[in-house]
């Protein structure tokens, strides 16, 4: 068992005493064997002596039982660390950023606590999970809909305070966007409302997010300020309708008004609802490492060649499915007039995907492509790879991420530069880099990389995706997210004015958490005492 | 040449023969719960009509657990922790264990069955059921599905001891998950962690 830092094994063992008076000794786990259950399966420390692990777990059942946890975490100095499902993979899981901290599981806070249909929101407890609303709406027949990102068992509130992201209309999509009021835990073990929440008797808590005053909430997304222990959510009436069409582009720089049209769409509400980005001509050369290097180059003449390789083997350079949700009539008219538009691109091509009336029938579910488009929580991605053609999810994986502008040239950019990183490396990535639209007016480079049980490829993944962190600063892009063993390298290319908004960050942390109890290091927040370490 | 895949689905359907008795179990330990078998694969197809033959119900997935899970056995877990035996690709266990754990259940059997180019089958006991090991496994031959079946089916299931992850929830060894089949007994522990799922309520107004 590896004692927090700093921790004396006496004060521990008084926190773990108290602790099971808190919440029943069922509920602390110290085994070695119920501690194991918390390491990070895709952790790129894997079975090194670096590799961070938790000494100890505690799951409370209520806000107010988290309050007394952390009242004794502070009395005993010992970090805890908060999870909500801990099925964060990819980001971390349920491991903790510094070894020796108690996770705080919050599995057991599963309650849904209100579903409003006229309203469209929910309200619930961390340990609510996608399947777990979906399930609770489906049982009731309500018209609506929940935004689920690819793995369905994951919690609500966790994914959108990590700023997680789905696949149905804006704002739904973007996870945190569409929260409205929270109740946190302060690190001081204060029990606080956000928004209409501090008005007691509030009746419109989940329909005004701003309430009165600074609007703080940001405060507690990756961050460590606090433990959040109700969220509400907005969800999505049913719509009547949806429909998807694909565009197809051969050209090398047909992504320049490829996205410029598709901005437009997006931003006058024409199109309603994410992207999905891909490059088929780049999963065609995977294989050819001559070509392959040519995506690294802005040499005419290489550029040439992979367009000449597009039109000989008849393979896009850039393809874009369109989603619209909606009334029929409305949602047709939008993919017609999005095609128009499009069709000044030369050699544009369109393939109509999938139209669908709700409610649709169970057989019509069974059948779906991409279950999450239409609010539906799925395992799938484990077993068949999530949305590409590379990586079988249950390989350990990390995704680099940095956030580019929503233009064809960022792209081009973009894409030479990290191919260059990654041929400087030779590094093996199981996802080649392209740009995925999860917000509005940006786009993110998912470059996945595997997570090995050797240890030597782990190294060289983490020395790649360093230098990636660095040469993405370099060029005015930043990581949206990141898994917890990175979170230092992102947030310190955060560094405007002598690292300005990471001292604003360090001020507020010890301020709500005087003793550095929540996540020490999160989102490279770290309190007072392990700063100068 | 024959890829390991293609190996593993062209294992010819075995004859139902007493293979049990080479296994080292006792046959009245006693039979409980779900099977899960992967049906893309014919060892797993095999596995399956062996452990009905015990009376054990059968439930076949094509790689993905998503309605098994939703439909069946997040609902049943809730009331009662229920065994579940399976024959499966990597990702089905990989869900199943993590879902089960919350659920106060682990992996309390695992064995590899690793398809080579020659077409061979090696077997890696990873957490042993009974005194079976990679020897007897390898002495049933191309039956060794059958002989899976017999031997997790009927192992006791009673005072297992307290387990951590199995390997399955690990970062993977293998490039194709396919190539290797998982064989697997999830079934609760005692001591073990509390069942944390339960559920989900809802309380219109409560705690507001």
């Amino acid at each position: 068992m590896t004692l927090p830092p700093g921790v004396r094994q006496t004060d521990f063992d008084n926190a773990i005493s108290r602790w099971r008076e808190v919440v029943g000794a069922e509920w602390v786990f110290s085994s070695d064997e119920d501690v194991a259950l918390y390491r990070d399966a895709y952790s790129p420390l894997w079975n090194e002596p670096e590799e961070k692990v938790a000494s100890a777990a505690v799951a409370p059942d209520s806000a107010e039982q988290v309050q007394e946890i952390v009242r004794i975490a502070n009395q005993f100095s010992i970090p805890l660390y908060p999870i909500s499902t801990g099925r964060n993979l990819g980001y971390g899981g349920a491991a903790p950023v510094v070894s020796g901290s108690v996770v705080l599981d919050l599995k057991r806070m599963n309650r849904i606590l209100e579903v409003d249909e006229r309203n469209a929101y929910a309200l619930v407890e961390p340990g609510v999970s996608y399947f777990d609303l979906y399930r609770h709406i489906q049982d009731r027949g309500l018209k609506l809909w929940i935004d689920c990102p690819d793995p369905g068992w994951g919690s609500l509130i966790g994914n959108a305070l990590d700023h997680g992201v789905g696949y149905t209309m804006n704002p739904y999509r973007d996870h945190f966007d569409a929260h409205c009021g929270m109740e946190v835990v302060t690190g001081a073990g204060e029990l606080v409302r956000t928004g209409m929440g501090a008005l007691p008797g509030s009746t419109t808590w989940q329909h005004f997010r701003y309430g009165y005053g600074p609007f703080i909430d940001g405060m507690f997304s990756q961050s460590n300020f606090g433990v959040v222990t109700k969220m509400g959510i907005w969800l999505m009436p049913e719509p009547e309708a949806y429909i998807d069409g694909t565009v197809e582009v051969f050209g090398h720089d047909d992504i320049i008004p490829l996205l410029d049209h598709m901005n437009y769409v997006m931003n006058t509400g024409l199109q309603n609802a994410g992207t999905n980005l891909q490059s088929p001509l780049r999963f065609a050369v995977a294989r050819n490492p001559e070509l392959r290097a040519a995506l690294a180059s802005d040499d005419p003449a290489d550029i040439a060649r992979l367009n000449a390789f597009a039109s000989e083997q008849d393979v896009p350079f850039y393809t874009n499915i369109f989603k619209f949700y909606g009334p029929e009539e409305v949602v047709r008219a939008q993919w017609n007039y999005t095609k128009t538009r499009l069709s000044s691109i030369p050699n544009a091509r369109f393939r109509e995907g999938a139209f669908y009336r709700f409610p649709i029938t169970e057989e019509q579910k069974a059948n779906i492509r991409d279950p999450q488009d239409l609010g539906i929580p799925t395992l799938a991605t484990f077993s068949i790879g999530a949305r590409s053609n590379f990586a079988p999810a249950t390989r350990g994986h990390l995704g680099f991420s940095p956030v580019i502008p929503m233009t064809g040239e960022a792209v081009i950019e973009s894409q030479r530069v990290f191919q260059q990183v990654l041929q400087e490396f030779g590094t093996d990535v199981a996802l080649l880099v392209f740009p995925q639209s999860f917000h509005p007016r940006t786009l993110v480079i998912l470059c996945m990389f595997y997570v090995m049980p050797d240890i030597e490829t782990n190294q060289a993944v983490r020395r790649t995706f360093r230098r990636l962190v660095e040469v993405a600063a370099q060029h005015g892009w930043g990581e949206y997210r990141t898994h917890t063993e990175f979170m230092d390298d992102c947030a310190a290319a955060y560094s405007f004015n002598d690292n300005a908004l990471l001292r604003l960050h360090e001020t507020i942390k010890d301020a709500v958490d005087p003793n550095g109890i929540i996540a020490a290091g999160r989102y490279g927040i770290w309190p007072r005492h392990m700063r100068d370490a | 040449m024959t890829n390991r895949r293609e190996f593993l689905q062209a294992t010819a359907l075995a004859a139902a023969v007493p293979i049990i008795a080479r296994s080292g179990i006792a046959a009245d330990a006693g039979s409980e719960g779900l099977v899960v078998f992967d049906r893309r694969f014919p060892p797993a197809r095999r596995f399956a009509d062996r452990a009905g033959l015990e009376g054990l119900e059968l439930r076949g997935i094509d790689g993905d657990i998503t309605r098994l899970w939703f439909e069946e056995l997040s609902l049943r877990w809730k009331d009662e922790s229920i065994p579940v035996t399976g024959l499966t690709a990597r990702p089905a266990l990989f869900c199943l264990e993590r879902l089960a754990w919350d659920h106060g259940m682990r992996v309390v059997s695992h064995i590899q069955h690793i398809g080579q180019p020659n077409g061979e089958v090696v077997h890696s006991v990873r957490i042993p059921v009974g005194t079976i090991g990679s020897r007897e496994l390898a002495a049933a031959g191309d039956l060794w599905p059958e002989f899976m079946a017999d031997a997790l089916t009927r192992a006791p299931v009673k005072d297992r001891k307290p387990r951590g992850p199995s390997e399955a929830s690990m970062p993977a060894a293998f490039d194709n998950d396919e190539s290797v089949l998982h064989s697997w007994v999830i079934a609760p522990v005692l001591p073990a962690m509390r069942a944390t799922a339960r559920a989900s309520k809802t309380t219109r107004g409560l705690s507001r």
